[in-house]
């Protein structure tokens, strides 16, 4: 078990980290898959294997959602470029959250009726960095994929307080409908010229 | 029969099928769904619980319990009045939506979130409304971008906040369990009453949560925020009322109705000044929108059955004059014109009827005598008081009631002087079609009718109080 939570730590902090400082769509969605499986091995300590299941798959057609959505535009995919400056920055961001977690840890249990710890730091480490990302982007893809990240945080530690099936299905559901509405509604934006499909 | 299942699942129903037949047949599609929803509205009361119904003289066995995934919904005899209130008020939105509607979705989507609010009415324990009410958030954003307004940066915002919000309410709800009676150590309530205050803050935009609304009211169409902020509103409050009615350590508590009256008070204030500064229509009666708020909070920050009849009456006609609003706004700003002060010249001679009901909407919202909007107003403005001391008057609250009145006026003024010069060259055209100039006539009528006999609506609607029992003493 030990091996499974330093496991879900260590794909938590690379998929936390890619995602943030990259701005190219196919890295940012491998990283948040690399992270969905972290969350996933993470709730393991206090789920059956079918929740966590459940979260890892919710995670992963999130992403393949995304990748539908970003695929249609036709745009370069691969790359968005901008300067070293920028991604130093989100880097500093992430190492920000991630001291200040370190800080903070020990007064945090009382917002979730005291989950381990195992459950704890990285539930507050992804709401937090989810909380930087949604701050550092308005672009409706990513900050979709901001609150998905905050939401994993939510629910990681939430799973310690209810676990009944209707919860978790409305959570599931919610995190489905953000990132469907906010594909439909970034459709909107895009330029004729840019859109693969009549929508 | 099952009681919960006629609210819940028949609105997706008749969604799906009207999402299906709108492009052959919308008016008599909306006319339909209009219907329907004034038939829930009206079954809600009708419908007996323990006791078998009879149609066309045979008993029909009617539970009022619906089982689903381990939770369940159930329909409590003290909710009928709510469900009336919403239904009516649906349809009342469904029926705006003949005016101005274009849009395939409206009727499916007002549908399902009619459904989603009843389900937190339904659902046991109650704590998991917010989920439903975020549902909600999310069908409503669907109608907040199309083709005409392409920029998604204000429902992005909105659901992004609701996010956080909801996410507090769970916090908030799942502490709340643990201590269903007042504990002894009031150490213990303090983060749950912060986490309920961020929660609601962020999902009724609070200032400073309330950077969704302006971008909301710049970048969507005007009916559709109208249905943001009366219907969605809506549903909110009566949440938060039933948490308010659900604990008697949250309504027994003094400290619960100073937040009230603080957020009241400043949301009076900050919306009516920034309404002052505003250089864009819609982003000003946004504004406008959030100092009504403010009054809400301030007639349910007046302890006692009064404070919650009030705020529903409040509720009710904030909903009336954004529907008029909507319809009335969206024939005054063509589809992708500018609604900047500057743009607007000459208005008022081109579209006088709707000119005339959108200054009455707003006016109206800012609670000017006369209208609908000012018995209900002038009640709270005199019932305000201190809750350390009940009975002393709170001076604050009510200088910001008549500073947002004041403030109101002259926002609304700014915007309808150059609507009302005369234009370079004067474009006559006929508004909309026989039915929008009937109904819009109606609605103006129906401002200072209200305004004078307030007794003609204010009774049915303070009875859906008597959902809140703990609240309302009956």
């Amino acid at each position: 078990m030990v091996w499974i939570i330093l496991a879900g730590y260590l794909l938590i902090l690379i998929g936390s980290l890619i995602f943030t400082v990259t701005r190219s769509w196919i890295y940012a969605l491998t990283a948040f898959s690399i992270q969905t499986l972290g969350v996933g091995l993470l709730a393991l300590q206090i789920a059956p294997i079918p929740v966590a299941t459940a979260k890892c798959i919710v995670g992963w057609l999130a992403v393949t959602i995304l990748a539908i959505t970003i695929s249609r535009e036709k745009k370069d995919f691969l790359r968005d470029p901008e300067g070293l400056i920028a991604p130093l920055f989100r880097m500093a961001l992430w190492i920000l959250v991630f001291s200040s977690l370190v800080v903070l840890f020990p007064g945090l249990g009382g917002f979730f009726q005291n989950p381990p710890a195992g459950i704890l730091l990285p539930s507050g480490f992804l709401l937090g960095i989810g909380l930087v990302n949604l701050g550092i982007s308005e672009h409706p893809l990513r900050v979709s994929l901001s609150l998905l990240s905050l939401l994993q945080g939510f629910e990681l530690s939430y799973l310690w307080v209810e676990q009944s099936l209707l919860v978790l299905a409305l959570l599931a559901v919610m995190d489905l409908s953000i990132l469907v509405v906010l594909s439909i509604l970034h459709s909107y934006n895009i330029p004729v010229e840019n859109s693969g499909i009549a929508l | 029969m099952n009681a919960p299942a006629i609210f819940l699942i028949t609105p997706g129903l008749v969604a799906f099928a009207a999402y299906g037949f709108f492009p052959r047949r919308p008016r008599l599609t909306i006319f339909l769904a209009v219907l329907y929803s004034v038939f829930l509205g009206f079954t809600a009361s009708a419908i007996p619980l323990g006791a078998p119904w009879i149609i066309l003289g045979h008993p029909l066995p009617v539970s009022n319990t619906l089982s689903f995934l381990g939770r369940s919904f159930t329909f409590n005899p003290e909710v009928r009045p709510v469900i009336m209130f919403l239904c009516l008020g649906a349809a009342a939105l469904l029926a705006g939506s003949m005016a101005v509607s274009s849009n395939r979705i409206l009727i499916p989507v007002l549908l399902l979130v009619l459904s989603l609010l009843l389900a937190s009415l339904f659902i046991q324990p109650f704590l998991y409304a917010s989920f439903f009410l975020f549902l909600s958030v999310v069908l409503l954003s669907l109608l907040l971008s199309d083709a005409s307004h392409p920029s998604p940066r204000g429902a992005v915002r909105w659901i992004s906040y609701s996010v956080l919000g909801t996410l507090f309410l769970l916090l908030a709800g799942s502490g709340i369990s643990l201590y269903s009676n007042l504990p002894a150590d009031p150490a213990k309530l303090e983060p749950i009453l912060i986490q309920l205050c961020l929660g609601f803050g962020l999902l009724l935009s609070f200032p400073p949560f309330h950077f969704w609304l302006p971008e909301v009211s710049d970048d969507s169409p005007p009916y559709s925020v109208s249905l943001v902020l009366s219907l969605y509103v809506g549903g909110v409050i009566f949440i938060l009322l039933r948490f308010l009615d659900g604990f008697s350590w949250l309504h027994q508590s003094s400290s619960v109705y100073l937040v009230f009256l603080l957020a009241g008070s400043g949301m009076c204030v900050v919306g009516s000044s920034l309404s002052l500064v505003q250089s864009r229509l819609g982003r000003c009666v946004g504004y406008l929108s959030l100092s009504n708020l403010g009054v809400v909070f301030l007639s349910l920050s007046i302890s006692g059955p009064i404070g919650v009849m009030g705020g529903l009456v409040l509720l009710a006609l904030r909903g009336l004059s954004l529907l008029i609003w909507g319809i009335s706004f969206h024939t005054l700003r063509p589809k992708q014109a500018s609604d900047h002060i500057a743009d607007l010249r000459g208005r008022a001679f081109s579209n006088p009827v709707a000119f005339s009901a959108a200054l009455l909407s707003g006016l109206s919202l800012v609670g000017i005598p006369g209208l609908f909007s000012f018995p209900a107003f002038w009640a709270v403005l005199r019932s305000v008081s201190d809750p350390g001391s009940p009975g002393s008057p709170a001076v604050f609250p009510q200088l910001a009631i008549l500073f947002s009145m004041a403030a109101g006026i002259i926002s609304l003024y700014r915007f309808a002087r150059p609507m009302m010069q005369v234009p370079l060259a004067i474009s006559i055209s006929r508004e909309g079609g026989r039915l929008f100039r009937a109904l819009l006539l109606l609605s103006i009528l129906s401002f200072f009718l209200l305004g004078i006999f307030p007794q003609i609506l204010a009774p049915w609607v303070s009875r859906a109080a008597s959902a809140f029992p703990n609240l309302v003493p009956q």
